[in-house]
């Protein structure tokens, strides 16, 4: 009853490509949270928007997955400079990049006199119809993401607890934001097949914030993050099955899974209070 | 593990437990033949053309919008113990190829557009009677060679359908023949409707969706030359339609000072009525613009 | 007795980006002695030290002094987050980093210099504890464990005793003793004149600009 619905391949895929969303998902939102990057989270979730929309029109479905890919890139570096000497506030100029590559992503597409799901696709994700090739790219993908932040862990943590300390201890604090911006970016670029651009911010910021209120150590945190992902990912592809087969109720596949981790962050929420 | 580590895995695990009780798959079985349909209008089609010798899934349900779709569980499931897909083709339903693929489905898949002559880009094909007279053909052909055993019995119901779509075409014809050429004006919600205005050689002044899905959105421009193009040709009403939202077009309504067709009568362009039948809406469709033209 | 120089700064005028603090400032730090940098707040103290450490630009003259590698760091206090899920472990462990280089992972020799340096500063037994649940106190003592489990030649300690209470300024003292007795030498800058006397050697007195 619990597994049978993963016999299915395209369910079991759906929750593969979970699974590999919440590996990167619970360690790197441990970093986001500890940085205070969350609206910086979702700036890219809303810059790589441009990129999908040029992806495609370059090279069809597969141009998206590179389109999305450069503006994250791109995206990492402008927020990087931007915040560097402290020029402009962390959120003014993140506001402000974001709203300007999402109107020039709305300014492209509405050139077109009809403009396709395959877009609405992007914002909102197409989680039962990954294909194998796909799972694989993720796949790949999650690894580069793991091994650079496995590298790069003891100097972001030393940096978001102390940016003056670590400086002085010849870290350069410039090149490690933009190495974990770019970390987040990528994580985007990764989920937004399976869940959208628009959902995708979920899997940043929930998983850290909901395992800090249970635990105050950064690997537990990074573990719980993942267990909650992958479970809100299991619970949220039931849901969806049992309502649309066993009842005919139209509920997406990719909202039920957020609601679910959005579900455990209140359960968890009073716990957190005696810390 | 800490204490609330584990009092977290009691809890999702007694969620686990609580959803396993509640649900589970509704076994088909059956032994007609198992067709999935993409949209009402094929399916009601194959419903003529199988009668009770098919088992018909649904994909989309009527007033569900055919050009984005997002394909469920059920409908994955569906597609992938189907014996037999028909779609509409001319790229209306740009979903289905990707669930096909995600469903493990490897039977055939009947195009019924094939040997309809295309307006260039437009999936509406079925609003011409003459074409869906070539589309039901196709159905059948495709429903004998899935099911060899049963073609006589489909044989049969399509040359009865044939006939009742012959019908519709004749009473087209006339009640176009009754309305004063001037009056045959038509402004709709998005534009579905071209096939139609080609057989009945009607005047399409505009729709309010400048596109043949329903993803776009008129500029200021575009709005204020529709109206100007609506007060120009003495267009006398604008028809919304049934799977769309009405209020763009009522807001051109009023700036044009013309009527607005909607509610329950609105037009089924992109969908049929709850009752699924092909004949019913668009005798509903001629009626209506008909009346509204005409009054 | 010939003095081992472990900081000499010439005549230097220091800054952030072309903009002058400190002007003509000169000073001695001996191996084994601690100079105590006295001043109101604002008048560049922090920028004298953050120019040692090369966080600010030294316009005019020279400062010359050991390694980066070999020069330890206590920052204020206020600068951090009391809310980081991070233990005093964790945090002394930092010290070693740059010792190391930020890829290599921590070795045996690494853990056993961070849990020394934490017994000498009296928490041991806290390891385990997140920083933020630490007084104010304590969490200087690990931030002057941190500094110590390098194993610098030259410690800049940034008002260490802001905020800290009697028990910890004593603790913290007599550490500091310790480590000039060992070599180090020490710049320990403070606001509050009465704390000046006790460990220094030298004091060096930051004007009005």
């Amino acid at each position: 009853m619990l597994i049978e619905p993963f016999r299915v391949p395209f369910m079991a895929r759906a929750l593969a490509e979970l699974a590999l969303l919440a590996l990167v998902g619970g360690p790197v939102s441990v970093f986001v949270f500890v940085r205070r990057l969350s609206f910086v989270a979702d700036a890219l979730t809303h810059t790589v928007f441009p990129g999908v929309v040029v992806g495609f029109l370059a090279g069809g479905l597969t141009g998206v997955f590179v389109g999305a890919l450069v503006a994250g890139l791109v995206t990492a570096l402008v927020l990087t400079l931007l915040t560097r000497r402290g020029a402009l506030s962390d959120d003014a100029s993140t506001a402000v990049v974001l709203t300007a590559m999402f109107a020039l992503g709305v300014a492209l597409v509405s050139r077109r006199p009809s403009y396709t799901s395959d877009l609405t696709a992007f914002l909102f994700g197409r989680l039962l119809t990954v294909t194998p090739g796909q799972l694989a790219q993720t796949a790949v993908l999650a690894g580069a993401i793991l091994m650079l932040l496995a590298v790069g862990a003891r100097a972001f943590l030393f940096r978001a607890f102390d940016p003056g300390g670590a400086t002085a201890a010849g870290f350069r604090v410039g090149a490690l934001d933009l190495w974990l911006n770019v970390l987040v970016a990528l994580v985007v670029v990764a989920a937004v097949r399976a869940v959208g651009t628009v959902l995708v911010i979920a899997l940043l910021i929930v998983p850290a914030a909901a395992a800090r209120l249970v635990s105050d150590r950064l690997v537990a945190m990074a573990v719980l993050g993942t267990a909650v992902t992958f479970a809100a990912g299991y619970l949220g592809l039931l849901i969806s099955w049992t309502a649309s087969v066993g009842h005919g109720i139209q509920l997406t596949s990719a909202s039920a899974v957020v609601l679910v981790l959005v579900a455990v962050y209140l359960v968890l929420l009073p716990a957190g209070r005696n810390r | 593990m800490t204490r609330r580590e584990r009092g977290i895995s009691a809890l999702v695990a007694a969620c686990l437990l609580l959803l396993g009780a509640c649900g589970h798959a509704r076994a088909a079985t059956s032994d007609r033949l198992v067709v999935v349909a993409t949209t009402p209008e094929v399916a009601d089609f194959v419903r003529q053309v199988g009668g009770d010798q098919v088992a018909v899934t649904e994909i989309i349900k009527p007033g569900v919008d055919p050009h984005e779709y997002e394909p469920t569980p059920a409908d994955l499931v569906a597609v992938g113990a189907a014996k037999l897909v028909v779609k509409n083709g001319v790229g209306l339903e740009k979903w289905l190829d990707a669930t096909i693929q995600s469903a493990g489905y490897h039977g055939p898949v009947v195009d019924a557009s094939q040997g309809v002559t295309l307006r260039p880009g437009d999936p509406h094909i079925w609003h011409n009677p003459l074409n869906a007279k070539i589309m039901v053909a196709d159905i059948e052909q495709g429903l004998a060679a899935a099911d060899p055993a049963r073609a006589d019995s489909f044989a049969r119901n399509e040359q009865s359908y044939q006939a009742r779509l012959d019908k519709l075409d004749a009473d087209n014809v006339a009640a176009y023949a009754a309305l004063p050429a001037d009056r045959r004006k038509l402004v709709t919600n998005h534009d579905a409707f071209g096939y139609y205005v080609d057989r009945y050689r009607l005047q399409f002044v505009g729709s309010v969706i400048p596109s043949m899905d329903t993803s776009a959105e008129l500029s200021a421009r575009q709005l204020q030359d529709l109206v100007a193009k609506i007060k120009a040709t003495g267009t006398k009403a604008i028809f919304t339609e049934s799977s769309l939202p009405p209020k763009t077009a009522e807001t051109i309504a009023r700036q044009a000072g013309v009527k607005v067709i909607g509610g329950a009568d609105a037009l089924y362009g992109d969908s049929l009525g709850p009752d699924g039948s092909y004949l019913e809406a668009e005798e509903h469709n001629t009626a209506t613009i008909v009346a509204a033209l005409g009054g | 007795m010939a003095e081992v120089s472990a900081l000499r700064i010439s005549y230097a005028t220091i800054g952030y980006h072309h903009t002058a603090v400190l002007r003509d400032v000169s000073l001695h730090v001996p191996a084994g002695q601690t100079l105590v940098l006295t001043g109101a707040n604002g008048s560049g103290k922090s920028t004298l030290i953050k120019a040692v450490l090369g966080l600010a630009d030294v316009l005019a003259g020279s400062i010359d002094g050991p390694a980066r590698r070999e020069i330890g760091y206590v920052p204020q206090l206020d600068t951090l987050d009391a809310d980081f899920p991070v233990s005093a472990g964790q945090v002394v462990l930092m010290g070693r980093y740059r010792r190391i280089g930020w890829w290599r992972p921590t070795g045996r020799a690494d853990r056993r210099a961070a849990a020394e340096a934490l017994d000498r500063v009296g928490l041991a037994d806290r390891a385990g504890d997140r920083f933020g649940v630490l007084s104010g106190g304590q969490r200087q003592r690990v931030l002057l464990a941190r500094a110590m489990a390098g194993e610098p030649r030259l410690l800049l300690l940034d008002e260490p005793f802001n905020g800290v209470d009697a028990d910890s300024r004593v603790a913290i003292l007599a550490v500091l003793r310790e480590l000039t007795v060992a070599g180090t030498a020490l710049v320990v800058s403070t606001h509050d004149l009465a704390l000046a006397d006790e460990p220094a050697d030298r004091v060096y007195r930051l004007g009005e600009p």
